[in-house]
């Protein structure tokens, strides 16, 4: 089950550049909670704040609190957080010297786990829940790299998913694809929020309208609005808000 | 110069199209108090043909809304404009049914004599095209203060026909041979007060338009 | 008129280009094509199993000598791949930007310029005299030392064309760092950096001045690695400044044995990577 963040002034700074300011916010479980804003307004730094992702850059620092389920982020090993915390990157990135197979359980398998049959019962599990099993069942030894991109982001999520993460963070997701497979990962994320806590960045007003429980607004840094998505489209509080999703700047 | 701005022209196109709408159904509102107080016929005939062309102006404007959500995907304010606009619009229609029904009234009395002098009919025709005006008003400028000062008229209106409504009654006691005259204006009064009544609600799309909450201001 | 004019420009320089590339191909084919014509009457099975035989005498092989090269470039590889490619590792996963970087950086670029004989003579000081004998093993190390940087440049690019997205990929899943080089940037690259070593290998395998200071030479076979070994680069020269015709005979089939052994590891490797993509 999805587990929930809490996070409270939360800064982030990328050299001597402050990119996030004091962020307040609480990320629900088994909750689609959508990230949106111009580019360059911090969003995708704020997400990979949350599995302290952010600090694997040289240059970069973060400070504030950032609890998972009650516990601070920084009081854990970083390993050990982000096998709590998944990630599903922009563009797809399965590991070119692996085949598909080897791509899913990769999180497991170079964590240690040997058992042969654990693992292709939880590579079968994540590929199906993936909605890619029916695709790859037959070629799970092809090289991960002769998906198309849809399949390639869909074999990103069933890795993400393997390692068993009680919340997916997903950095646009499905910015790279075309319509048709951008629905099927909107689909997905629909049923995966049954079992996980999810935290999408998305540069699409639509794709956030159609998906997300709430969607918090971000700009300059600054979160300028959080709330649940069916208020945040039809009334937005504030005037910034609003601009923005009409598309009157950005 | 902001970024929509064939958005922003097709909107204010919109607006026009509603706001010239409402003009043109006080005008009409008008005309029939007019024609049914001079009991002009020729007035009353024009009137009733007027209305098809109010018709087709609401067609207009529904199809117009329907393709700008289609096609510009509009969201909060853009999308609360389009939504009430499109209703603000139906109602207008309707008072446009009712004046024309008032110029009907006109055909129906023909040349027989008026019981008595119109004198509160006319007053709440007058209140009904202030309405109309206040209302167009406060939608040009998204004004909810605005918009809520018009139930103030609506009582007006249904203080006036409460009163007719009395009179009528009088009249028809002492003198059944009225009866088709009274019951009429009876109708007439009954016309206005629901036109006041549509106002009313143009008026709550309007806050809405203005605040994104739905308020009632009929009662 | 004017594209006509460009037309004959482009075609004039498509001519310069190709030219060009002709030329540059010249070179390479006269040396094979002379080193095939004036060794391989040469090649007799004599050649590749018996020893050397005394002054003036003909016949005889460079046996110690072909045995000895292999010898050394293994030796060699031990010394300068482990290091070369883990100093790469350092370099690019862990440390891009410090003052120290730099400075390995820095100084990895200059030992590829250094002069091979220069790095014979200070293996000389500082092993051979020590020792008070010539051995495989300084050879060994001072050829390792000449394939250190490359080994070092040609692993460095190719751990860099790995897209840092892969990394974070990695990273996200919560694979510590150094599974995530093991497993899977290594992998990645794996082919251009065996290519690399590769290319180090080759440039090693012919290099003579510095196996004058340090393996001198051997009439027969080594009998331990503590010893002076024969090596094919410096039994081709001997041979070849030397006033006999059956030794000039001997050195050009030499030269064709080392030109083949390079040859034959190049092709090799590029054969074995083909087979694992698929």
């Amino acid at each position: 089950m999805g587990q929930s963040l809490s996070v409270r002034n939360l800064e982030a700074w990328y050299g001597s550049q402050k990119t996030l300011t004091g962020i307040d916010m609480e990320i629900p479980s088994n909750h689609v909670t959508a990230i949106i804003g111009p580019s360059g307004c911090g969003k995708s730094t704020f997400v990979r704040c949350l599995n302290r992702l952010h600090e694997t850059l040289p240059g970069a620092k973060m400070k504030g609190e950032v609890l998972l389920d009650g516990s601070n982020i920084f009081a854990q090993d970083q390993v050990q957080l982000r096998r709590n915390i998944g990630m599903v990157f922009q563009k797809a990135n399965p590991f070119p010297s692996m085949s598909i197979f080897d791509n899913v359980i990769a999180g497991l398998k170079l964590n240690g786990v040997r058992n042969k049959e654990k693992l292709r019962q939880i590579a079968e599990k994540s590929l199906r829940m993936a909605a890619l099993w029916d695709e790859v069942s037959e070629r799970l030894d092809n090289s991960g790299m002769s998906l198309s991109g849809g399949q390639q982001q869909r074999l990103c999520i069933a890795r993400a998913l393997a390692v068993e993460p009680s919340v997916l963070l997903m950095d646009e997701p499905a910015s790279a694809l075309d319509p048709i497979a951008t629905l099927h990962i909107e689909e997905l994320i629909s049923e995966l929020k049954n079992q996980y806590t999810i935290v999408i960045v998305t540069h699409n007003m639509q794709q956030a309208a159609r998906i997300a429980d709430s969607t918090a607004f971000f700009l300059n840094g600054e979160l300028v609005e959080h709330g649940p998505t069916s208020e945040m489209f039809t009334n937005p509080r504030d005037k910034r808000t609003e601009d923005y999703i009409s598309g009157r700047f950005g | 110069m902001t970024t929509r701005q064939a958005f922003d022209q097709e909107l204010e196109e919109l607006s026009r199209k509603i706001f010239n709408m409402g003009m043109m159904v006080q005008e009409r509102v008008g005309l029939a108090i007019v024609s049914l107080s001079i009991q002009d016929m020729e007035l009353a005939n024009e009137v009733i043909t007027g209305d098809l062309k109010i018709n087709d102006l609401q067609a207009e404007i529904e199809e117009k809304s329907i393709l700008l959500i289609a096609r510009q995907q509009p969201i909060a304010t853009d999308l609360r404009k389009i939504v009430a606009g499109f209703k603000i619009a139906m109602h207008l229609e309707r008072i446009g049914d009712l004046a024309a029904d008032i110029a009907k009234v006109t055909i129906r009395i023909g040349n027989a004599k008026l019981i008595k002098p119109l004198i509160d009919i006319p007053q709440m025709g007058k209140l009904v095209g202030e309405m109309i005006v206040k209302g167009l008003d406060a939608y040009a400028q998204v004004n909810a203060e605005k918009a809520q000062e018009m139930s103030l008229i609506d009582e007006e209106i249904d203080h006036l026909y409460g009163q007719i409504f009395r009179e009528l009654l009088v009249f028809l006691r002492e003198d059944s041979s009225m009866i088709d005259q009274a019951t009429y204006l009876i109708l007439v009064g009954r016309f206005l007060e629901r036109m006041g009544d549509y106002c009313t609600n143009i008026g709550e799309e309007i806050v809405y338009i203005a605040t994104g909450k739905r308020t009632d201001l009929n009662s | 008129m004017i594209n006509s004019w460009r037309k004959n420009w482009n075609t004039g320089m498509m001519g310069v280009f190709t030219l060009s590339a002709i030329l540059s191909l010249i070179p390479l084919f006269a040396v094979l094509g002379y080193v095939i014509y004036n060794g391989l009457g040469s090649l007799n099975w004599d050649f590749f199993v018996h020893l050397p035989k005394g002054l003036g005498m003909p016949g005889g092989g460079m046996a110690n000598a072909i045995v000895g090269t292999l010898i050394l470039v293994a030796l060699a590889s031990l010394v300068g791949v482990p290091i070369g490619f883990l100093a790469a590792i350092y370099l690019v996963e862990y440390d891009r930007s410090s003052w120290f970087s730099t400075l390995t950086r820095f100084t990895t670029d200059v030992l590829t310029g250094v002069p091979s004989i220069i790095i014979g003579i200070v293996v000389y000081t500082a092993i051979v005299v020590p020792m008070k004998h010539f051995s495989a093993w300084a050879a060994g190390i001072a050829l390792g030392i000449i394939m250190i940087p490359v080994v070092v440049r040609a692993t460095e690019e190719m751990l860099k064309l790995v897209p840092h997205t892969v990394r974070e990929a990695g990273l996200a899943l919560g694979i510590p760092r150094w599974r995530i080089i093991i497993s899977i940037v290594v992998p990645t690259s794996a082919k251009g950096i065996i290519t690399g070593i590769m290319l180090a290998v080759a440039r090693v395998s012919g290099e003579t001045a510095p196996l004058l200071f340090t393996a001198l030479g051997n009439r027969y076979w080594a009998k331990s690695l503590n010893e002076p070994i024969a090596s094919l680069p410096v039994q081709i020269y001997s041979y070849a400044v030397s006033p006999y015709e059956d030794w000039h005979r001997q050195a050009w089939a030499g030269a064709l044995v080392l030109v083949f052994i390079v040859v034959i590891l190049n092709l090799g490797t590029r054969y074995i990577f083909k087979e694992r993509q698929k």
